[in-house]
């Protein structure tokens, strides 16, 4: 898929509806967002946050509404779903590191098998990755055998080596103990400067305010305000967002 | 300040058995009556076994029953009809090497560089054809020998290693149909397993032998030996496919969908992220499903083969060593011992290898 020569957002959303049974669990949700452009989503736990960006790599599949990354249009067209998971970048809660692998295993595996670049190219490309997440010295150990913070920067290695154009991260940092969170989010903040698209769910407000171009907030599967940051915090309109902010923000 | 920490000095072999087993009066002579009566049995058993036993056969049975010991002269008597059961006497070297063929084909398998497709593919497809011609013959100048007339170890270890050969994909399939996301493919599948565990082995080796030559078109019937081996095939599948499909429960969702993130595609994820961890954590059940399988093989014996068990009996069945059974059992024993000890040991080394960099 060639579509950096596509032109338009990297993501539009448009009317977006997901059902989970008979739970409504986004109503109508829009969003666009710009190559380039970091949005921060935050919101209240189980407003949805994690559906709308699975939706976009249709880990989860919608019910409604419209999906366009990159200029493809997400439907049932499997060519265009696997298009597109190689240019979208996911980073967990929780890892999901591949824990029978190597660190540098976890790297090239699909770089190798998705992309088909030759071994000592993925590999090169692994490398780099590592040292760019600062753990080039783990290329060799288990995932186990590191930590929670180590192995975050190594899910985003991981997610880099396919050299995606978009990278969505669902709280990258929610599972990691404190003293662990800065380095994920150092990480974090290095990628954007160098001008990826970046789609994060995360509560981490300093965050927001250095990197985010957009925060978007969400409540009951809604996308409820949208404002730069300077503005979100300092002068949001809406009720639930001001109780929201005062919470993560209040101690 | 320093604090210099000194771990107490760990206690000498000989301490420690005095703490375990002498600690107090009574269990010292608790301790001593066991080892007594442990020292007589292993007395008893290795003077049979051993020091009035005959090894030789020129006495003929008439020595062993003079003799208080074991007769390990019916083994020197009857080792082939053990091992090669009734195939022709003048080709038994062919079912020798054959038995060489299969354990060579199993190690090489076993060994972590073969563990590519194209490697393995290539030792069972060449093992598989050499056993065949080297049995069967009719090729090469070798006579051949029909399928009714294979027995012994021989027989024993080509049903077992081609009920896995059969056996394993096929689990793997199943299980993976029991948990495809279409209710009509998982309920029929599921249904398929829990029908075949629910028979008896003996059923169904019974059905495939006797009964499927009469539901069957002529040309699809072939031979009496590979319908046994399908039938087994089956119902180790079986088995082993609700192991592997609880191994693949032990895989957390995570892991799929981060394979999803990236792209790849269904058999890439089966193939390079599910099934490694899965069989990971389906490899005790599954060495132990092995053991039990490699002991069922004696149970073809009731649709006509005669393998190493039912060779055995025919070895001291007839004629003058009759009274020699214990030592046929005992020697085909050891060699079951051999078999199924060794792959208990390769199970733990791989448990120890696969547990790299696990929590
Ligand atoms: N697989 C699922 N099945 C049923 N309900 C789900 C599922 N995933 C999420 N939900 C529900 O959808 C809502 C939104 O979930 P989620 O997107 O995970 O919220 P968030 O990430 O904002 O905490 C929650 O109420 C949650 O219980
Ligand atoms: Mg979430």
């Amino acid at each position: 898929m060639n579509s950096s020569k596509v032109s338009g957002p990297a993501v539009r959303i448009e009317n977006l509806d997901k059902y989970y049974g008979t739970f409504h669990a986004l109503r109508k949700v829009n969003l666009s967002v710009e190559r380039g452009e970091r949005i921060v989503v935050c919101g209240p736990s189980g407003s949805g946050k994690s559906t709308m960006i699975r939706c976009i790599n249709r880990l989860e599949e919608h019910n409604g509404g419209r999906i366009t990354v990159l200029g493809t249009e997400l439907d049932d067209d499997v060519a265009n779903i696997d298009g597109i998971r190689r240019e979208v970048g996911m980073v967990f809660q929780h890892f999901n590191l591949f824990p029978h692998m190597t660190v540098l295993d976890n790297c090239m595996i699909a770089p190798m098998i998705v992309r088909k670049l030759p071994r000592a190219e993925a590999e090169a490309t692994a490398r780099r990755y590592l040292e760019k997440v600062r753990i080039p010295e783990q290329a060799m150990k288990f995932p186990g055998q590191l930590s929670g913070g180590q192995q975050q920067r190594v899910a985003i290695a991981r997610a880099l080596c396919m050299q995606p154009q978009i990278m969505l991260f669902d709280e990258p940092t929610s599972a990691l103990d404190p003293e662990m969170i800065s380095e994920v989010l150092d990480v974090m903040v290095t990628l954007a400067a160098d001008g990826m698209t970046m789609i994060c769910v995360t509560h981490e407000m300093g965050f927001a305010r250095r990197v985010a171009d957009r925060v978007v907030f969400m409540d009951g599967g809604e996308i409820v305000e949208e404002a730069p940051p300077e503005e979100f915090f300092t002068s949001c309109r809406n009720e639930r967002t001001r109780q929201f902010l005062s919470q993560v923000l209040g101690h | 300040m320093e604090m210099v920490v000194v771990a107490p000095p760990a206690p000498g072999k000989i301490e420690d058995l005095k703490r375990r087993f002498f600690a107090t009066p009574l269990q010292a002579l608790l301790s001593l009556i066991s080892l007594a009566v442990m020292a007589f049995i292993a007395w008893k058993l290795l003077n049979w076994a051993v020091f009035s036993a005959v090894f030789t056969t020129s006495g003929g049975p008439e020595a062993c029953q003079a003799a208080a010991g074991a007769c390990w002269s019916v083994i020197a008597a009857r080792w082939r009809i053990i091992l090669f059961g009734l195939y022709p006497f003048d080709e038994q070297w062919r079912s020798a090497l054959a038995c060489v063929t299969v354990v060579v084909m199993t190690v090489l398998s076993c060994l972590p560089a073969f563990w590519t497709g194209r490697r393995i593919a290539l030792v069972w497809g060449a093992g598989t054809a050499l056993y065949y011609v080297l049995m069967k013959g009719g090729v090469l100048g070798l006579p051949q020998v029909g399928e009714e007339a294979w027995g012994g170890l021989a027989l024993t270890l080509f049903i077992f290693v081609t009920t896995c050969l059969i056996g394993f994909p096929l689990a793997i399939c199943l299980a993976l149909l029991r948990r495809s996301e279409l209710p009509w493919i998982s309920r029929t599948t599921a249904l398929i397993i829990d029908g075949v565990r629910s028979l008896p082995l003996i059923s169904i080796l019974f059905t495939f032998a006797i009964v499927l030559p009469f539901a069957l078109p002529q040309w699809l019937v072939g031979d009496k030996l590979y319908r046994v081996i399908l039938g087994s095939a089956l119902f180790f599948s079986a088995y082993q496919a609700e192991i592997v499909r609880g191994g693949m429960q032990g895989v957390p969702a995570g892991q799929e969908e981060a394979a999803m993130a990236l792209g790849m595609s269904y058999w890439q994820r089966i193939g390079r992220i599910l099934l490694p961890q899965a069989m990971r954590n389906a490899l005790p059940a599954t060495i132990n499903q092995f053991v039990i399988s490699f002991k069922e093989t004696s149970l073809v014996v009731i649709v006509g083969f005669f393998e190493i068990l039912a060779s055995g009996n025919a070895a001291y069945g007839t004629g003058e060593w009759r009274f020699a059974y214990v030592e046929v059992y005992a020697f085909i024993a050891f060699i079951y011992f051999v078999f199924v000890f060794s792959l208990s040991r390769y199970g733990a080394f791989l448990e120890r290898r696969m547990s790299v960099g696990e929590r």
